[in-house]
């Protein structure tokens, strides 16, 4: 987006959204509030960019020049600027939204002579009352999620499976594998082991070639044997 | 217009906001030509809210009501926002949930 509009408004782009390295990660809902306490450039927020912004709100004001409309935009936390630009062969072109009453914008941010603005891309009404507490949840959503994400490690992303054993046994077996040797596991203090027909029982989620094969696999593994008879197994 | 920041609550919050700036969704019960107008709040709190003009029209069902605090049941509407109609019933439940996430969380504005 930034690449198709900026020559036109090299004046009125702040320095941060001509660096190519920020990796910016697309549309954010955002409170007025967030954008005016937010640094100059792509909106950040928890070390995510966003090269785009979506605010709804109630149309405050209107003003129409030859080459754009400037709209005041207020949600309940604050006003902010936003325009419009009209375009050069349809300057009759123009969003479908009424003073007082609610809208939401998709734009950019720019930095005017210090102060926040956003260049609107798309313009509508709102289409009802469900569509503000939408927005509203949206907003809550992605700002707490941000924080989430920012404080996952790469240890977070382990499989599962990893997770619940500290055995290095257990290292790299599949979710299935695991369950079949932690209810083998689960029969240790008992002289025979797990029968067949039980871990058939307690397992009846995994098919019944699977579970030979698990075993099979195990076995070979010398994770597992055989006890009194082909049939019952025990962990090493 | 100069513009005040505002909390937007429910029923059962206009008490913790006494005097302060507020938006509030609210249905409109009955007769909404009079100065002083009845109306249910998402979890379902009578209020009654003082106009300084009345609405103009034929109002939504559900309207946001922003204004200030003025008693446990009543609010000083500043100016009454209607919605666009639409097929769509309004989800007072989540907006009411909504309110009590907004009302619940800490540090909004933080960003890392």
């Amino acid at each position: 987006m930034n690449d198709t509009f900026g020559d036109q408004f090299n004046t009125t782009a702040s320095a941060g959204q001509a660096q190519p390295e920020q990796k910016s990660e697309g549309i954010v809902p955002v409170f007025v509030q967030q954008v005016m306490c937010a640094e100059e450039g792509n909106f950040q927020m928890w070390g995510m960019t966003f090269n785009m912004v979506t605010i709804v709100g109630i149309v405050r004001h209107m003003e129409t020049s030859s080459t754009k409309i400037t709209y005041t935009l207020e949600d309940h936390t604050g006003q902010i600027e936003a325009h419009y630009w009209l375009e050069e062969d349809n300057p009759s072109k123009s969003p479908d939204v009424m003073v007082n009453c609610y809208a939401r914008i998709y734009g950019s941010l720019r930095q005017h002579s210090g102060k926040k603005t956003v260049m609107i891309f798309r313009m509508f009404s709102l289409s009802g009352a469900n569509e503000l507490t939408t927005h509203l949840l949206e907003v809550y959503t992605a700002r707490y999620k941000a924080e989430r994400l920012s404080q996952k490690r790469p240890s977070d992303f382990m499989p599962m499976h990893q997770e619940h054993t500290d055995n290095s046994n257990t290292a790299g077996l599949t979710p299935h594998q695991s369950a079949v040797l932690q209810a083998i596991r689960n029969y240790m203090d008992t002289e025979s082991g797990i029968s067949m027909t039980q871990l058939h029982k307690s397992l009846s989620y995994i098919p019944g070639n699977e579970l030979r094969e698990i075993i099979e696999f195990l076995v070979t593994e010398g994770i597992i044997y055989t006890s009194i008879d082909a049939e019952h197994f025990l962990s090493t | 217009m100069s513009f005040e920041p505002r909390s937007i609550i429910n029923g059962k919050l206009l008490r913790e906001f006494m005097g302060k700036n507020v938006s509030v969704m609210v249905k409109i019960e009955g007769d909404y030509t009079g100065q002083i107008i009845k109306a249910k709040t998402t979890d379902q709190v009578p209020v009654r809210i003082s106009l300084s003009e009345p609405i103009g029209g034929n109002p939504t069902d559900w309207v946001e009501v922003i204004g200030v605090v003025s008693g446990a049941d009543m609010l000083r509407a500043k100016e009454v926002i209607m919605f666009e109609e639409s097929n769509q019933e309004f989800d007072s439940e989540s907006h009411n949930m909504l309110v009590n996430i907004m009302n619940n969380t800490r540090d909004f504005y933080a960003t890392g």
